[in-house]
């Protein structure tokens, strides 16, 4: 198993643009071993390029521990498949379309017999991959009764329970499927989805959709929500060497032996009340979240690299309730393995019925035990202070497969064994 | 307006499309335009038809077009032994440069120059060789102006002998409306516009007689209360906007009381005679005249186009999916499931005279066949056989709604390669 996220340039790996079109992700994942930006700690805002390639296969999906691009398309979807057999078709489609997507390039050629595979959105001819990465999760409700996959759940999967302060929406909860769609630009989210869901068109029924940006730094560091907060400031902790205790899931124990690899995906639809929030002073919004919104520095601190101090001297400058201590559980988060791989991004849905802004945060974790990471902070986050100014209002438990493993495999294949 | 019209404006736009188009690429990029377009250079017209090509190595590649001709040309490369063909450029202006793509097994292969006006002419033939196994583009068999000949005339006599059908249909429904009978009349309208959604009128099929016969809806106006409303959905609204007379219940059969009842009954119907009359009479006499002048026109002198045959594979079931689904051809009645099933009939009818030309050249018939066969299945799960009476779309869940839609769309992915194989093109030389 190797833990090593490669991101290349196809140009730089290949002469010819010509000559990357007709490989596909193996290829590119064979050669390449380069450094990878979010193992080396920087929680920076995205950086990639248009020609940025993330390899498809590998030992867990890509998406995950990627550094997170500037767009994204959350898509939760029911399965329509008949049968087992229509439901391995419907990954083998979602696998075929994503690995030569995500390789940039150009379509299949349909020639004469179909209409065109692509839609043109970014133009025909060797399009680059743009950074793209699609990451398939699984939902408690596929693992039912339809498809005889009962006894392969993930055991640790369940149908996200509403917490004391969500107000959920049912047609914004859920689904037998996630998939997630990130890239450096949003036209290169938009071409992707679009194919995604033609492949898989009779078997697939979009549930709810949810579309997100990162912003960039500003001026620097982690980049920032939409109350103005510096946003991931945290994840810094969650280097490379831990992926494996906070990030990835193991066989054995409880779970069954497919999930090697993959990864608890929760994603929480978070409305900012921003109206509410922008006539709070800005020393009571410091205080609520304990961080200094202009630097992102802790309160006890001067920068927003500066670890927060939870005891001791002049630790009463982050409050008892502010939303990074309850979160962090003054600091023993990251001796009780609760810490969790963020990888959340900011929205903005237009409006509401009564024209207020609709915008939030698509929060997002991995998490290699969801309720020892995830539900274990949440509930500690039951009443916060910070509540009164947001609301969750949809999402869902995932579970990520885990990787295509070849040029053979194909997601969710050990699922069925 | 005839069955043409459709396809005489898509060739109509196109052309205009290219025109503009190609004019203003001419004037910003003519200082520099040989470099800027992909491939290797090929001229293309009746005088020198694939010049500066004669031919490589098998695999992947790339012409630039140029039609240094004085005629719009149609371009196409074509295996000379099979005659699929592999590239359709249509519509190539007059100084005009196109980049095309393709990867090409090794083989026999010549260009093709087709101009609207003047013979088809062929480059000289030219070998592609070396031992290339990767993917290679999709050729087809196109199918003639001949080959459709057969289609086309079957297609037109089936729809006749439909139309005279949905004549007597409206007769029957006139003399409803005019007995007063609600019922035999709402009867009467199912019978006869499930009749004319078999017709396939997608897409304003049928030119202005099909629109007076079943227009749209106007979006915020109330049917009953469109003054310029007609036909079908006209009716629609009358029909389902009046309540059937109730009858005397046994309870009431008493001699006094059941006097009293009858009474009232027989009031009520004169009221329902009376409304029939004013509102509906007139609207099924159009209707009647309307469906009679479309009986006599069609077919005189305009046939179906070729293009059309493709194209109504898909229209038919996408005007559900854009309009029935959407509630917009619901004037009262909430009959939309029984015109998607009627529209689902309606698709199997146009593919019928075509499955002969669709044997050689789409693979996936079968699939599309099976897909109908799904669509139809679950659409009529909301059919109430003992009351022959069918669920209102609206009272579907929204995963009943997600379902009914995964399937027609998937059945549409398939159908809307019928158009693509069946796409016709001109004939090259022998």
């Amino acid at each position: 198993m190797t833990r090593s996220r490669i991101e290349v340039s196809r140009r730089g790996l290949f002469g010819s643009a010509a000559a990357a079109a007709a490989l596909g992700g193996g290829a590119v994942a064979a050669v390449a071993g380069a450094a990878d930006a979010a193992d080396s700690g920087d929680t920076g805002g995205s950086t990639g390029a248009a020609d940025t390639v993330h390899p498809y296969e590998g030992a867990h999906q890509q998406g995950i521990v990627t550094q997170p691009q500037a767009a994204a398309a959350y898509l939760a979807l029911d399965v329509e498949a008949a049968d087992r057999a229509e439901l391995r078709t419907m990954f083998q489609a979602l696998t075929t379309a994503s690995r030569w997507l995500t390789a940039g390039g150009t379509a299949p050629d349909a020639g004469m017999i179909a209409t065109a595979t692509d839609n043109g959105v970014l133009g025909g001819a060797d399009v680059p991959a743009d950074g793209l990465t699609i990451t398939v999760s699984v939902g408690a409700s596929l693992f039912d009764t339809r498809y005889g996959l009962a006894a392969k759940r993930p055991a640790r999967l369940s149908t996200m329970p509403a917490f004391d302060d969500d107000l959920l929406d049912p047609a914004m909860c859920h689904g037998d499927l996630l998939i997630q769609v990130c890239a450096e630009h949003r036209d290169t989210v938009n071409r992707a989805l679009r194919i995604l869901l033609r492949a898989t068109r009779g078997f697939l029924t979009v549930r709810w959709r949810m579309d997100g940006f990162t912003s960039p730094s500003r001026p620097d560091g982690a980049p920032r929500n939409l109350m103005g907060f510096k946003d991931g400031t945290a994840n810094a902790a969650i280097t490379a060497a831990r992926y494996d205790d906070l990030v990835w899931t193991h066989a054995g124990g409880a779970e069954p032996a497919w999930v090697e690899g993959g990864s608890y995906h929760v994603v929480r639809l978070i409305r900012m009340l921003v109206e509410f929030w922008d006539r709070v002073s800005v020393r009571e919004q410091n205080t609520l979240i304990g961080r200094e919104r202009s630097s992102g520095a802790p309160l006890t601190g001067s920068h927003e690299t500066d670890a927060p101090v939870f005891t001791g001297p002049g630790a009463d400058a982050i409050a008892g309730n502010a939303h990074i201590r309850l979160a962090s559980d003054s600091g023993a988060a990251a001796t009780t393995g609760q810490q969790m791989l963020r990888r959340g991004y900011n929205y903005d849905a237009g409006i509401d019925v009564n024209g207020n802004l609709d915008m939030g945060l698509i929060f997002t974790t991995f998490n290699q035990d969801l309720e020892r990471q995830f539900v274990a902070v949440q509930r500690r986050l039951a009443g916060e202070p910070l509540a009164d100014y947001v609301l969750p209002y949809g999402g869902g438990y995932f579970f990520a497969l885990p990787g295509v493993r070849g040029s053979d495999d194909w997601l969710g294949r050990e699922m069925f064994a | 307006m005839g069955f043409a019209a459709r396809g005489a404006a898509r060739a109509l736009s196109a052309t205009l499309l290219a025109g503009v188009l190609g004019g203003a690429l001419l004037s910003t990029a003519s200082a520099d335009e040989a470099s800027v377009i992909a491939g290797t250079p090929v001229g293309v017209g009746q005088g020198s038809c694939g010049s500066g090509w004669s031919g490589g190595d098998a695999g992947p590649l790339t012409f630039a077009l140029t039609n240094g001709s004085s005629a719009i040309q149609e371009v196409q490369i074509q295996d000379t032994t099979s005659k699929r063909i592999f590239v359709d450029v249509e519509d190539l202006g007059i100084g005009a440069t196109r980049s095309v793509a393709l990867a090409l097994a090794a083989g026999r292969y010549r260009f093709l120059c087709l101009a609207a006006d003047g013979a088809p002419s062929a480059s000289p033939a030219w070998q592609l060789t070396g031992d290339y196994s990767g993917a290679t583009t999709p050729g087809a068999l196109p199918a003639t102006a001949n080959d459709f000949v057969r289609a086309v005339d079957t297609y037109s006599a089936w729809t006749q002998g439909q139309l005279i059908h949905l004549g007597a249909d409206v007769a029957t429904l006139r003399a409803a409306v005019a007995a007063g009978n609600l019922v035999g009349a709402r009867r009467a309208y199912r019978v006869a516009h499930r009749q004319y959604l078999l017709l396939g009128a997608a897409y304003g099929a049928f030119g202005d007689a099909g629109t007076a016969i079943d227009p749209q809806l106007t979006a915020g106006v109330t049917p009953l209360r469109d003054p310029e409303l007609t036909g079908f959905p006209k009716l629609e609204a009358v029909l389902w906007h009046a309540r059937p007379v109730a009858r005397v219940k046994p309870a009431e059969r008493t001699r006094m009381s059941r006097h009293r009842a009858l009474r009232s009954t027989r009031r009520a119907q004169r009221r329902l005679t009376a409304y029939l009359r004013r509102n509906a009479t007139p609207v099924a006499t159009r209707l009647a005249g309307d469906v009679a002048a479309l009986t006599r026109t069609f077919n005189h002198p305009v046939q179906p186009a070729n293009i059309d045959m493709g194209l109504r594979s898909h229209e038919i079931l996408e005007d559900a999916l854009r309009s029935e689904l959407l509630g917009r051809n619901d004037a009262g009645a909430h009959l939309t499931l029984f015109d998607i099933d009627a529209m689902i009939d309606a698709t199997r009818d146009v593919i019928a005279p075509l499955r002969g030309l669709l044997a050689t050249r789409d693979a996936d018939l079968a699939t599309t066949d099976a897909w109908l066969a799904r669509l139809q299945a679950y659409v009529d799960a909301f059919h109430h056989t003992a009351t022959d009476s069918w669920t209102p779309y609206q009272r579907l869940s929204s995963a009943q709604r997600r379902r009914l839609q995964a399937t027609l769309s998937q059945t549409l992915e398939y159908l809307s390669e019928i158009a693509v194989v069946l796409d016709p093109v001109q004939a090259g030389p022998a």
